[in-house]
């Protein structure tokens, strides 16, 4: 199921990528025109969280979970650069890291995780059907996989992170190892073009 | 009582662990070196207990025989492991992996995105500034402590 919308993004992004003009100014990949994407609504450590409560800003939404030791703290670490680098900017963006491990992280976990990178970002988790409307919604594939691990299971998942327009559409893609001077150039003139 | 012969065993004994020495630090054996360990911080709540951290390190064979990392423990994780990081179409997985061959005269790097310690169920926060004991595990070397300070990248 989850693999299915993966390829669908996939199909999409390939039929997506002959539209629109070159973008050179840009490191991340370009939706023209921007994807529609379903309002969510997840819960974060103070609360329910709709995706339309950051209307206006542009969101910077992120996957991951926080028994995830070596890539996710990678990705949040490089959005936590790039914020700084944004200066006073970053007021324009909001970063979301929603969980692929709605079991073992509660809001309160998740929260706790994320604000140890920079104390602006909320982590989102909710009931695996929420985590899953939203998941197929951005074409994110997650996938448990049982290992020898002592830590239980490790949960394979994409690892591209997108930013969302001031409407909520899906915008712009970062494939991993985007860097936060990358990721601040985006912004900025995402920023400045909306 | 047989005195001399007493004293020819011993000197038989002494000059055959003299050869044996010489044979263990001869030109064929592993020569190993940490560089940078560090590790993640791994920070909870009064009511969150904190999440796994991962350590780094990079693995110098400066002599002639290779050798093959098995693992790590530490006081500050019930568990350590060895993962290996793979991005593979988009996805990432990390999945354990049961020891690493460090040739000889080579380096072996744990590094963000490949090969990292999983510390499973740290003990207490490990904070910036922090310091976490390594007793990494060797088929050749045996037994070897390594400092990693805790810091962010």
């Amino acid at each position: 199921m989850r693999r299915t919308s993966a390829v669908v993004l996939f199909v999409a992004l390939l039929l997506l990528a002959g539209c629109g003009e070159p973008r050179p100014e840009l490191n991340g990949t370009l939706l023209t025109p921007p994807m529609p994407a379903d309002d969510f609504t997840l819960t974060s450590a103070n609360g329910p969280v709709q995706a339309s409560d950051f209307a206006g800003k542009l969101v910077v939404l992120a996957f991951g979970y926080a028994s995830c030791p070596d890539v996710c703290p990678m990705t949040m670490q490089r959005l936590a650069r790039a914020m700084e680098r944004l200066g006073p900017a970053a007021d324009d963006v909001q970063v979301l890291l929603v969980t692929v491990d709605p079991e073992r992280d509660t809001p309160e976990r998740l929260g706790a995780y994320v604000s140890t990178f920079d104390s602006t970002f909320v982590g989102l988790s909710g009931t695996t059907a929420e985590i899953d409307a939203v998941t197929s919604s951005f074409g994110i594939f997650y996938d448990r996989a049982e290992t020898t691990s002592a830590s239980g299971y490790l949960v394979d998942h994409s690892s591209v992170v997108t930013v969302l327009n001031r409407e909520g559409d899906a915008w712009l893609l970062w494939p991993f190892n985007t860097t936060p001077e990358a990721m601040a150039a985006d912004l900025d003139y995402l920023i400045k073009a909306s | 009582m047989r005195p001399y012969g007493t004293t020819w065993w011993r000197a038989g004994l002494f000059l055959f662990l003299l050869s044996t020495a010489a044979c263990a630090s001869g030109p064929a054996a592993p020569d190993l070196r940490v560089e940078d360990a560090w590790a993640r911080p791994a920070l909870g709540t009064d009511s969150v207990a904190p999440p796994p951290s991962a350590a780094y390190l990079m693995l110098h064979n400066d002599g002639r025989a290779p050798d093959t990392l098995l693992g790590a423990r530490t006081a500050a994780a019930r568990v350590v492991e060895l993962h290996q990081s793979i991005e593979d179409d988009g996805v990432m997985r990390m999945r354990p992996v049961d020891s690493l061959a460090v040739p000889a005269g080579g380096t072996v790097t744990l590094a963000p995105g490949g090969y990292h310690f999983m510390l499973i169920d740290v003990a207490r926060p490990l904070a910036p500034g922090d310091t976490v004991t390594l007793a990494l595990r060797f088929t050749q070397s045996g037994a070897m402590d390594v400092q990693a300070a805790v810091r962010t990248p």
